[in-house]
């Protein structure tokens, strides 16, 4: 392919040309140009071709019901005996040492299950490095998915308090090792509980996360722990 | 979100152009729109959201680890036909790479526009708020930081 002998139509306009939102004059020399020049012609036809992909989802805006930052935060209230389990399951991660668990994927009663997949293959079990990038994947049942007030937050508990380190408040298709959006990484030298929590959003979704021992301690629950890697 | 309908493809494509990676452009373009959103602001204009998209990605190459992951795992065809250089010569993503770690925040943003995005100097003027003398100034310092990575990199090749 030939390179473009004039001044390249930069990707922004050629973008703006595609949509429709340049100006006429602005227009009519980007076709112009487009004409005689094979280099801007491909990333034109590109922009157009690619027209038509869907774009990935993008995780629903939800209402914060807390607005004080602190520490210790409200989760979904345990679920009541007369509600449905539906209305709001809650998964944990409980503390417990590590040479005794399996590392990266551990549930607790049987229908939901967090895993940690790291981008680097030769990474250990159970560890993470500075920098090493994870991806959370679930697997729940698929009746959860039927609610649509049931939306999932990662919460990451460590020394200094918990974090979410994705999108908060994402819906899954509930399946085998579903992907939760977005990736993460991990720093500090202490280990880091990281739980999977289903939140439903007739309660509001919490802005913070509860410090870790006080999570009740419901039959559903699903649990990692990472230590800091040597 | 209407912004993201509109432009999420675009600016999917900016990312991408910049981090040879498809997975990693989502997540930038993604979570820029989770945080508009739950910071209620409904921007819809094109130039900032390139802006902001520029700077996430900017903000993930500044991390060594992650710039070794995105060398290991980059798709050089999304990167799209190569059209302007610098001093005639096109910056490859390794070299870019190597340079933009050696630059401010503004002249990263700078070598982005002009050598991935394809920027006029008039355009990223525009864009930054900043005159093309200022511009114009940036790029020679970019130059000579081109000059003195590829000396090194020619130096000790790897």
């Amino acid at each position: 392919m030939n390179r473009c002998l004039a001044t390249p139509i930069s990707w922004l306009t050629l973008e703006r040309f595609a949509l429709g939102e340049l100006g006429a004059d602005a227009a009519r020399d980007v076709k112009t140009h487009l004409k005689g020049c094979d280099a801007c012609a491909v990333c034109h036809a590109k922009i157009l071709n690619e027209m038509a992909v869907p774009l990935p989802p993008l995780p629903e805006p939800v209402p914060v019901a807390v607005t004080a930052r602190a520490r210790v935060i409200r989760l979904v209230a345990p679920v009541a005996a007369t509600l449905s389990l539906a209305a709001a399951v809650m998964l944990l991660v409980t503390k417990r040492d590590p040479a005794v668990e399996a590392p990266r994927d551990r549930s607790k009663g049987g229908d939901v299950s967090l895993a940690l997949v790291s981008d680097n293959e030769q990474a250990e079990g159970g560890g993470f490095h500075i920098g090493e990038r994870f991806k959370a994947v679930v697997t729940c049942p698929s009746a959860m998915s039927d609610d649509a007030s049931l939306v999932w937050d990662l919460v990451a508990f460590d020394a200094d308090g918990s974090s979410y380190p994705l999108p908060r408040a994402q819906r899954v298709a509930c399946g085998n090792r579903v992907p939760l959006s977005g990736a993460m990484t991990f720093t500090g030298s202490g280990p880091i509980d990281v739980c999977v929590v289903l939140h439903s959003l007739t309660d509001g979704l919490p802005e913070q996360s509860l410090a870790i021992e006080q999570l009740p301690r419901g039959s559903h629950a699903s649990c990692v722990r990472l230590a800091r890697s040597k | 979100m209407d912004a993201y309908a509109r432009y999420g493809r675009a600016l999917l494509r900016k990312a991408e152009r910049m981090l040879g990676n498809s997975d990693d452009a989502k997540d930038v373009v993604q979570s820029l729109f989770v945080d508009l959103v739950r910071e209620k602001n409904m921007t819809s204009d094109l130039a900032y959201l390139y802006r902001a998209t520029t700077n996430r990605c900017l903000t993930l190459m500044r991390d060594e680890k992650n710039r070794a992951r995105l060398r290991e795992c980059h798709d050089e065809s999304l990167r799209g036909p190569l059209r302007t250089t610098l001093d005639d010569e096109v910056l490859g993503t390794d070299l870019m790479m190597k340079v933009l770690a050696a630059l401010d925040a503004e002249e990263a943003e700078i070598l982005t526009y002009r050598c991935v995005d394809d920027l006029t100097q008039d355009e990223i003027a525009e864009l930054l708020n900043i005159s093309r003398k200022t511009v114009g100034k940036r790029l020679d310092r970019i130059r000579d930081e081109v000059r003195k990575v590829r000396g090194a990199s020619e130096r000790s090749p790897s």
